[in-house]
Parts: C-alpha cells; structure tokens; sequence
C-alpha cells in the first residue's frame, strides 16, 4: 500500500504542474533560450569568422548549460514552494492527509515528484540542445561522461533547493517562500566557499558573528554550492578539488535533518486550509 | 496489531486539546458502536470539528487517545476504512471529475480491476455521469458537493465522517444525501455527522452526543429522549452554563 501510495502521489505531484501549465511554459522557455543561444553564436560566427568552416557546437552547448543550470535553481526554489503550498491553497491538504498515508510518505512524495520534474526537464532541455545545435561530431569533444556525471551531481543541490522551498512555504506566503528560498540557498551556497572543505571544525573557528552564521549554515545545511561546484568541475572535465564521499555523507545527514524539520512543521500545522 | 473483536468501532478516551489559551477539548471521552447513525451536535466552537480532526490526526491531541477498530488513531492504516468529507470539499481546479476520483479510489479500493466500475457506480449514485469530463474549477457548489459525496463512497468504506454536510445545499440534494446515508447505513456503514441543524440529525440518527466547550454534556439514543430534541439540545447547553457561572 506505501509503495502505491507513493507512486500515486508522485504521478499527482507531475500532473499538477502539468495541468497547471506550468512544463508548458517551461518548454517554451527553454525553446527561447535555445533560439538565442543559436542566434548568438551563428552571428559572431558570420561577423567574426566568415568563410571560416568550424563547429560552434561545444560553445552552444557550454553557454545553454550554463544558462539552464542557474535557471534550474530558480525553477527547483519555485517548483519547491509550489509542492506543499499549492496544496495547501487550493484547500486539498486536509482530504489528502485524511486518507490512510503517513505525512512522511506525503512530503517525500512530493519532494521526489517535483525533483523529477526539475531533472526531466534539465535532460529534454540538453536533448534539445543537442538537436537543435546538431553535433557533427568535429572537435572530438566527449560530451557523454562528463556530461551525465555533471547532470548526476547537479541533482543534488537541486533536491536540497526543492525541500527548502518547500519548508519555507508552510511558514510564509508563496512569494516570500521563494524570495527566502532563493536568499538562502545563496547564503548557504557563500558558506560553502568559506568553509570549503570543512565540515563540523568550522564552528570552533568563529570569530564574528557573520562568520558564525555562515559557519551554522555551512555545517547544518546541505551543501548546495559544493555540489554545484562539483557539478561545473566534471562537466569540465577537471579533477574533483572535494571529497565526494564526505560530501554525500553531510548531505545524507543534513537533508535528513531538513526531512525531519518538514514533518515537524507539517505536525505542528493547525490549519490546513490557506486563509490568507 | 489488535483488531477490536467487540462492537466499538470508535473509542475516544479522555482527549483533551488546547489552542493557544482557548481549549477546545476537555476530558472527551466517546465510544461508537459499529452501524450506529451519531449525531455531534453542539454549538459553534464547540469542539465538533476538533474531535473529528483528531480522530483523524489532522490535529494532534494533547491528552487521551483513540482507537479505530482497535487502530490507535495516529497510525495511517487506522484510516483504512474511513472516508471523510469536510464542510468544503475541495480537490485540484483543473483536475476532472473522473481524475479526482481516481485518485482517491486508489487509496479506497485496493484491487485495480474493481476501481473503474466503483467510480462509474459512484457517479450513477450521486447523478454525476455527465460530470465527468469537466474541471473541478467548472462545477457549481451543488455538483462540487455531489463529487465530494462521490469520493466519500468509494470502496464501501466502513466508516462515514461528514462535517456539516447539509449547509448550503438545495433541497434536492439534502434529500438525495439523506436517501444515500440511510442505504449505507442499513448497510452496516458506520455515519458520524457533525451538524448543528438539529431537525436533520433527529431525522437520521439513533443516537446523538451534545458537546459545548469541548466537554461532552450528553450522550443518548434518540428514543431515549423524551422531549422535543431542540428543547433538549438548549436545556443540556444551558444547564452547563450554569454550571460554569
């Protein structure tokens, strides 16, 4: 019964945006963003190296990555604020909850919902990409690994922005779920930088209270900005300048930690219908 | 887990709940026999709402606790046999009528081939066939209401917890509601009703609670009530107030 239950909930999550038309909108985005990218580099191609026969294709490829990385955070915080609010504004939660599922199964769900919406999303843009841009395979660039490894990394930081979003939402109103939510992860993503390569040691090197909150956000908050990090230096094709392993062994404990946070406040709600 | 071999279905013990200063619950006790037609009545902010959304675990209590069908309350599968149908019902505006209860029978009705004709037999019931196609966010109030009842008889639930199910609906629907809840409940279908409009649970109940402040003031079958049910529900709230003063 779990397991259906939160096969169900997950296709639901997938459905409601698609109702929404919400992957409509974003399909024609991205086909804006491929259509500038191509114009971009077919006009310095014309301008700059006439009568020149080469490949623009890595560069097209490298800036539409680049661009639909960043808007893949913006779209994991919006998404993430939407996967518990939307419910909750729509006056859903209540009978959902009131159905034999455990709230743990609901939140996961829809995390997990939502997070496949972000990386199907990021796959069928970079699909696109590559038939739009058409790889005449010149340049001998290996797009396969480095790409695919990059994607893999990448969805972490993406899942860590989704369950924020999604917590922020319970406190605060949709927009400033999202402004709060973006806001964050940029603080925490900055604490990253600082305390690159520490884990538990920054809190015993603070010295200011600025440093001390980026020290707490650093050590109790997933690691959004390593990942991202990670994420840029294998689709470069560089070598990793983090541990991996303690890098998903943090993630593991302080994502539980964000799970645990969410059920808590779901718990602790006393209204499930949105009055505001 | 224990399954009740007797014939309570629900048991309320001592459910105290409180918000912020204000208690909502106090000291609430309640047992439900199955197949019973339960009337909760009282006034508003009485605590009716509150009892069904910890029954439920829509709300956590602070004190006491629950048993369905031998079930504590907070477990997800003591919810098995339930369906609950809140004063506004409510699903996603650009679902369909057929899309909303599909995914609502996926929780009721367990076996994939009995959904399909449990939903079409559900809108023959509640006269919704012609519904099914269109948006949520289309229909008027009545045929929301008719989709919510829908939903609340999907897989024979053993258990019917409707929260004043007869404000705002037309006289045609009030009589379509009654006619169903009694079918289910000569059926065997366990029906608590959360109402204040006293005429319609004297109608279709045989046994009532009275509630006021969150303590329970009565508990009686309706044949055991010798007087006009409005006299009776205003003496037992008045007499508390006294009590209090």
């Amino acid at each position: 019964m779990r397991g259906r239950t939160f096969f169900l909930l997950v296709q639901n999550t997938v459905q409601k945006e698609y109702r929404n038309k919400t992957l409509i909108f974003l399909f024609l985005f991205t086909l804006f963003i491929l259509w500038m990218d191509q114009t971009f580099f077919d006009f310095i191609k014309d301008k700059l190296f006439q009568g020149q026969t080469f490949s623009l294709f890595n560069f097209k490829l490298d800036l539409f990555y680049y661009i639909i990385s960043s808007w893949n955070f913006l779209m994991g915080a919006l998404l993430g604020v939407s996967c518990l609010r939307s419910d909750v504004q729509e006056g859903v939660l209540e009978e959902i909850l009131s159905l034999p599922l455990s709230r743990i199964n609901y939140i996961t769900s829809r995390l997990v919902g939502t997070w496949l919406i972000v990386m199907g999303y990021y796959i069928l843009s970079l699909l696109l990409a590559f038939l739009v841009f058409g790889y005449k395979g010149k340049g001998g660039f290996d797009f396969a690994w480095p790409l695919f490894s990059s994607l893999i990394m990448s969805s972490i930081p993406i899942l860590a922005v989704i369950t924020l979003g999604a917590l922020f939402s319970l406190f605060f109103s949709r927009v400033w779920a999202l402004l709060i939510t973006l806001l964050f992860s940029s603080f925490v993503s900055f604490s990253n930088e600082i305390f690159a390569g520490k884990y538990f040691e920054g809190l015993t090197q603070i010295k200011s209270l600025g440093q001390g909150i980026y020290a707490f956000l650093h050590t109790f908050f997933p690691h959004i900005g390593t990942f991202n990090t990670l994420s840029k230096e294998l689709f470069g094709n560089h070598e990793l300048t983090k541990n991996l392993s303690l890098e998903l062994v943090h993630f593991g404990l302080t994502f539980s930690l964000l799970l645990f946070i969410l059920l808590k406040r779901l718990r602790s709600m006393e209204n499930y219908v949105d009055e505001g | 887990m224990e399954k009740s071999t007797d014939s309570t279905i629900i048991k309320a013990t001592n459910l105290t709940k409180t918000f912020g200063g204000f208690k909502a619950l106090s000291n609430f006790s309640l047992s439900l026999e199955k197949g019973s037609f339960f009337g909760l009545l009282g006034p508003n902010g009485a605590g009716k709402t509150t009892f069904v959304r910890c029954l439920l675990d829509l709300t956590v209590l602070d004190k006491g606790h629950i048993l369905i069908n031998g079930i504590p309350h907070h477990k997800p599968e003591a919810r098995n046999h339930i369906s609950y149908l809140p004063e506004k019902f409510s699903f996603y505006p650009n679902a369909t009528v057929r899309e909303t209860l599909q995914f609502f029978s996926v929780f009721k009705i367990l076996n994939k081939k009995e959904r399909t004709p449990e939903i079409e037999k559900a809108m023959e019931e509640l006269s919704i066939n012609d519904l099914a196609r269109k948006k949520i966010k289309q229909l008027s109030k009545g045929q929301l209401q008719r989709v919510g009842l829908s939903q609340l008889i999907l897989g024979k639930p053993k258990v019917l917890i409707l929260d004043e199910p007869f404000g705002g609906l037309d006289p045609l629907l009030i009589k379509d509601l009654k006619d169903l809840l009694k079918k289910l409940n000569n059926e065997g279908t366990t029906i608590i009703i959360n109402s204040h409009i006293l005429s319609e649970v004297e109608r279709l109940c045989d046994s009532l609670a009275i509630i006021d402040k969150g303590k329970l003031l009565a508990l009686k079958k309706i044949q055991e009530i010798d007087q006009d049910l409005e006299d009776f529900f205003i003496q037992t709230i008045n007499s508390n107030k006294e009590a209090h003063l």
